[in-house]
């Protein structure tokens, strides 16, 4: 038993799509805490609702019923405004396909979460270039995202994501579009940096490496969400 | 609002130059076009406004006859029995010079002539003053008139007046202000002894002008006998303005209809932009950017196409009105009154206008786009199947949309009003009727085409058609932007051509006499008998009959009314009616009973058969019945035709300006023209034309008029091929890696290129298909409202087939050489780099 709150809590969490004119349930009552610095993993088959579940966590989607508690504060209470200033200080992403801001340079991606939490212009300097050393990128600062190869746009994505120290990073598939040597080193990366910084961390992938790396491994079948089985 | 959300949009136009060169160029030509429009009628409005200073200068009323000319023993009675001070004779006339070109003599007493007019400082100098008195053929000009035929201060020049040849001499220089020079470029001056001799009206003015105060106003008026007619010119001035207000209207009309389709050409713009970059939306909405931030960045990046747009507007505009001015001025010359311009002047309010709608109309068209932006929750922007999702999900809606508008509009239309605001207002309303039907037209149009057509498809065919629907999002503007331009093309060919088939028929049915002979005042000065001509004419074997007809203005506080004097013989009487029974109305008329009244008129006063309307005459008002109301389109103001007898009897005027020739059974128009040519020989002041050349003249001021509407409908065209051109390229250079995929599973270039092809020609199909009812229902907005509203007058609706040939043609070509491009570069590509890129 921790004894400190958590940080996130799925309380009863359900969401449904229309599909034909039908709803069609992917998630289906989930209840579920994660701590404080924890490495959540979550998988799952393809379509079993892994992306939507950190959609909802993240607040970029809302749940048909139930809640997400970040921190204590339920998503649902949140306006959009009040959602997006949450995702620009607390929240972090990387995705599949890094979706970097192609018209930005590298250190204008990373300085972007900076400037929307409004951190000063030196200290924001001195945090990409700091961040831009951390993932091996020091010198590709004045480059555009599509000036670099996979592996070093999903490392630039990670810097993006933690350099406004979140404290929670999502990340959807982080190492789906890279080879296996590239998304070793990702993952390592990742790992590395989210238990340095303390960040909570909940990934979904299909990547059986990243099992052995997690705190805890929650699988989702049939809109439910449980321990780790071989069913998985 | 983020600095670096800000930079990563305006980056995005710096990485697709030329997507942002065609929007800039839409908004440039839009912007361009209304400002063109509006500088050439203000600069025609200002040289108007300098024509009449120029011309009545300080007067501020205007003595004149009902009959035509004054006697000017009447300017020797204002001054000595009722003590007018500020009085001054004037006599004007045309005369011809040596180079062929006609001016007016304007006669003037220069003694007078101080405190109303001021022609620089010819007459305060003392030679020209005192030559125009002591010298009896002294006449003063402009130095530019006097540079134009090689004269020096002292040499004769000859000139044609009153049916002679005569010599007069440059005496002096005129040499008025700036805005003057340009008018007075048209006119000689000399003693009023003068020119009464030079012009054969000895003791006769054409008007006294005058500046008076309150009391000699009152004396004025109880002295006034029947016959003259005391004119305000502020008030004449007004209404002459008011003759060219419909004119000018709808050219506004016709430039706004290019302002909004440039409006649909930006809304479409920044929609691609948004739809483009929608995973760019998605990842900054991740990052923490919020509606209200995205929101005001697309609306910040609409300036970076507004600002350099309006910009570009203004400067074409300003080189447009240059041109444009010329086509107004020729149409109001022609249509409605003598006008001079020498250019077109600084109009910061025009300028101003022009650059406040151009900016005001991007950033309106960009708030639906911003919005859609901002809207969407952040999941569904990065998922491209929920943004057609919520495209197709919108049909409904929008149709629905669309029956609301049209309810508005057709109650807009429909209002019993002279207004043209709501007219306009329903016919910009109809138009997005089109534009939102637009969409659910597509998807309805390529399932049929899929449908239908199936066995006849291969693969790239079936994926092109299919393409159109699975990409609705970017389609459905596309399309959009693409039928609106082409119905406003349509619509507005349509309409001309309808108006051109109704005056041709109108022309047709008016024009009853085979040769037409008109007589004017050099013949009547030569000693012209029209009474003897006409009897002598009617007496050829070749002519079964003669018509008669003169013209006149009768001044009133409505306005100039026009006052035709008919005597159709025997025959037709060349008068269509539209309302009244011919046979009773013709009597009525044959026996001065009554008077028709063309359809401007009734519909302006209000009048229908059976009413009464009162005319100022040399006796006082005379009040007539109205028997029946006639087509006519030589004047939007009106025109009220009585029989020649009653005109010689009430307005005193013997005169005949028009002597019409009917060929006798069996005769050749061309002898009967012969015989004209025989009788009157090179007689002064005559002209003979048949009856086809006065249709052909007639139908050439026509075209001429619409000049000016066929350059806005080219310009219209243009924009709309700059905005499917921007409209395709962004559609088909987002399908570079779905292409890539085709050519990594096999397909070759060519079948690329095909795909590309197809799919853009069918676009064009779609929205040319569209803009035929939609271009339809505009031409007839615009000849059974707008016109009607505007000029008064009702016209037929005819069908121009080749109107509607070349709206598809349009569409398809500027769709087809919109996919040039794209096909090109997708079937050139190197499909592994498209297949590695995101």
């Amino acid at each position: 038993m921790r004894p400190d709150p958590p940080h996130i809590e799925l309380r009863q969490l359900s969401k449904a799509y229309e599909s034909r004119g039908r709803p069609r349930a992917v998630l289906n009552g989930v209840d579920a805490l994660i701590h404080h610095g924890e490495f959540v993993v979550l998988v799952g088959r393809s379509g079993s609702g892994k992306s939507t579940l950190l959609n909802l966590i993240g607040g970029l989607d809302r749940a048909s019923s139930g809640d997400v508690l970040v921190d204590g504060q339920p998503l649902s209470e949140l306006d959009e405004d009040a959602l997006s200033r949450l995702r620009r200080h607390k929240v972090g992403y990387v995705f599949q396909f890094f979706n970097l801001v192609p018209t930005l340079t590298v250190e204008e991606n990373l300085l972007l979460p900076l400037e929307l939490t409004g951190v000063a212009a030196a200290e924001a300097a001195g945090r990409v270039s700091e961040w831009l050393a951390a993932v091996g990128l020091a010198d590709r600062g004045p480059d555009y995202p599509d000036e670099l190869s996979g592996g070093q746009q999903q490392r630039i994505a990670l810097a993006r994501a933690l350099v406004h120290r979140p404290g929670l990073l999502l990340a959807d598939e982080p190492t789906g579009n890279l080879d296996l040597t590239t998304a070793r080193e990702v993952l390592r990366l990742l790992d590395d940096l989210c238990r340095r910084t303390g960040t909570t961390l909940v990934m979904a992938t299909h990547s059986p490496e990243v099992i052995g790396m997690a705190d805890r491994v929650l699988t989702i079948r049939d809109g439910s969400l449980g321990p780790l089985d071989e069913g998985s | 609002m983020s600095r670096l959300v800000a930079l990563s949009g305006r980056r995005f136009f710096i990485r697709h130059p030329w997507q942002l060169a065609l929007a800039v160029a839409g908004v440039g030509l839009g912007v361009a076009v209304v400002t063109g429009v509006d500088l050439a009628g203000n600069a025609a409005s200002r040289a108007f406004d300098a024509s009449r200073a120029a011309v009545a200068g300080s007067a501020t009323h205007q003595l004149v006859s009902q009959s035509g000319d004054l006697a000017d023993t009447t300017f020797s009675r204002l001054k000595l029995d009722l003590g007018i001070l500020s009085a001054a004779p004037v006599l004007e006339g045309r005369i011809g010079l040596s180079d062929g070109r006609v001016v007016t003599l304007s006669g003037i007493d220069p003694l007078s002539e101080d405190a109303f007019r001021d022609y620089g400082t010819a007459l305060d100098s003392g030679t020209g003053l005192r030559d125009l008195l002591v010298d009896p053929a002294a006449v003063l000009a402009t130095p530019g008139l006097a540079a134009s035929l090689g004269l020096s201060l002292g040499d004769a020049i000859e000139v044609e007046a009153s049916g002679r040849r005569q010599r007069l001499r440059l005496a002096g220089f005129l040499t008025p202000g700036a805005a003057q020079g340009p008018i007075l470029q048209d006119y000689l001056f000399a003693d009023v002894a003068t020119a009464q001799e030079t012009l054969g009206a000895v003791g006769r003015l054409t008007r006294i002008d005058l500046i008076l105060s309150p009391a000699e106003l009152e004396r004025l008026q109880a002295w006034l006998p029947p016959g003259l007619e005391l004119v305000s010119t502020a008030a004449r001035s007004q209404h002459m303005q008011e003759m060219t207000r419909a004119f000018r209207v709808n050219l506004l009309a016709l430039s706004l209809l290019a302002l909004l389709v440039g409006a649909f050409l930006i809304f479409s713009t920044m929609s691609f932009l948004v739809v483009q970059r929608r995973n760019v939306i998605g990842t900054l909405r991740t990052i923490g950017v919020t509606r209200r931030q995205l929101f005001s960045s697309v609306l910040q990046e609409s300036f970076i196409v507004g600002v350099p747009g309006t910009l570009i507007g203004l400067a074409l505009g300003w080189l447009l009105g240059s041109a444009l001015t010329g086509l107004v001025v020729r149409t109001i010359d022609d249509l409605y009154f003598r006008l001079q311009v020498a250019g077109i002047p600084l109009d910061w309010l025009a300028l101003t206008k022009g650059a406040l709608l151009g900016l005001g109309v991007t950033v309106a068209a960009s708030l639906g786009p911003a919005a859609e932006a901002a809207a969407v929750a952040p999941r569904s922007v990065l998922s491209r199947a929920s943004l057609e999702r919520r495209a197709r999900r919108r049909l409904p809606w929008l149709a629905f949309a669309a029956a609301i508008v049209a309810v508005i509009s057709a109650l807009l239309l429909s209002l019993d009003s002279d207004s043209l605001a709501p007219g306009f207002a329903g016919m910009f309303g109809i138009i997005l009727v089109g534009a939102l039907l637009a969409p659910p037209a597509i998807v309805l149009f390529m399932t049929s085409l899929l449908r239908g057509l199936r066995p006849l498809l291969d693969m790239p065919l079936r994926m092109a058609i299919r393409g159109v629907n699975a990409s609705l999002s970017r389609t459905g503007v596309a399309v959009s932007a693409l039928m609106v331009a082409v119905a406003t093309v349509v619509g507005v060919g349509l309409m001309v051509g309808s108006f051109r088939a109704s005056v041709d028929q109108w022309l047709q049915d008016s024009l009853r006499s085979d040769v037409y002979v008109s007589l004017d005042d050099a013949w009547y000065a030569a000693g012209g008998d029209p009474e003897a001509l006409a009897t002598a004419l009617d007496a050829r074997a070749e002519v079964a009959e003669v018509t008669r007809s003169v013209r006149t203005r009768l001044l009133t506080d409505d306005g100039e009314i026009r006052l035709w004097g008919l005597d159709p013989g025997r025959g037709e009487w060349g008068l269509p009616l539209i309302s009244g029974d011919a046979t009773t109305a013709r009597k009525a008329f044959d026996d001065g009973r009554a008077v028709v009244v063309s359809e401007p008129y009734a519909r302006r006063s209000g009048l229908a058969v059976g009413d009464s309307l009162s005319l100022p005459s040399a006796r006082g008002p005379r009040a007539f019945p109205v028997a029946a109301i006639f087509r006519d389109y030589t004047s939007d103001r009106g025109v009220i035709a009585v029989s020649l007898g009653v005109f010689r009897e009430v307005w005193e005027i013997d005169r005949v300006d028009g002597i019409g020739l009917i060929a006798a059974d069996q005769v050749d128009p061309a002898e009967v023209r012969r015989a004209a040519d025989e009788l009157l020989g090179s007689a002064p002041g005559v002209r003979i034309a048949s009856n086809r050349e006065i249709r052909r003249a007639s139908l050439q001021i026509f075209d001429r008029t619409f000049t000016i509407t066929r350059v806005l409908q080219l310009l219209v065209g243009i924009v709309a091929f700059l905005g499917i051109l921007s409209a395709l390229q962004s559609l088909q250079m987002e399908r570079v890696r779905e292409l890539a995929v085709l050519r990594a599973l096999g397909w070759s270039p060519g079948q690329v290129r095909r795909l590309v092809l197809s799919q853009t020609v069918l676009l064009g199909l779609a929205a040319g298909l569209f803009a035929m009812p939609l271009g339809i229902a505009l031409a007839a907005v615009l000849i059974h409202v707008i016109n009607l509203r505007a000029f008064a007058w009702t016209m037929g609706f005819s069908m121009d087939a080749a109107v509607l040939v070349q709206g598809m043609l349009l569409a398809v070509s500027a769709a087809f050489i919109g996919g040039l491009y794209p096909a090109w570069r997708s079937a050139g590509r190197r499909p592994a780099a498209d297949l590695r890129d995101e």
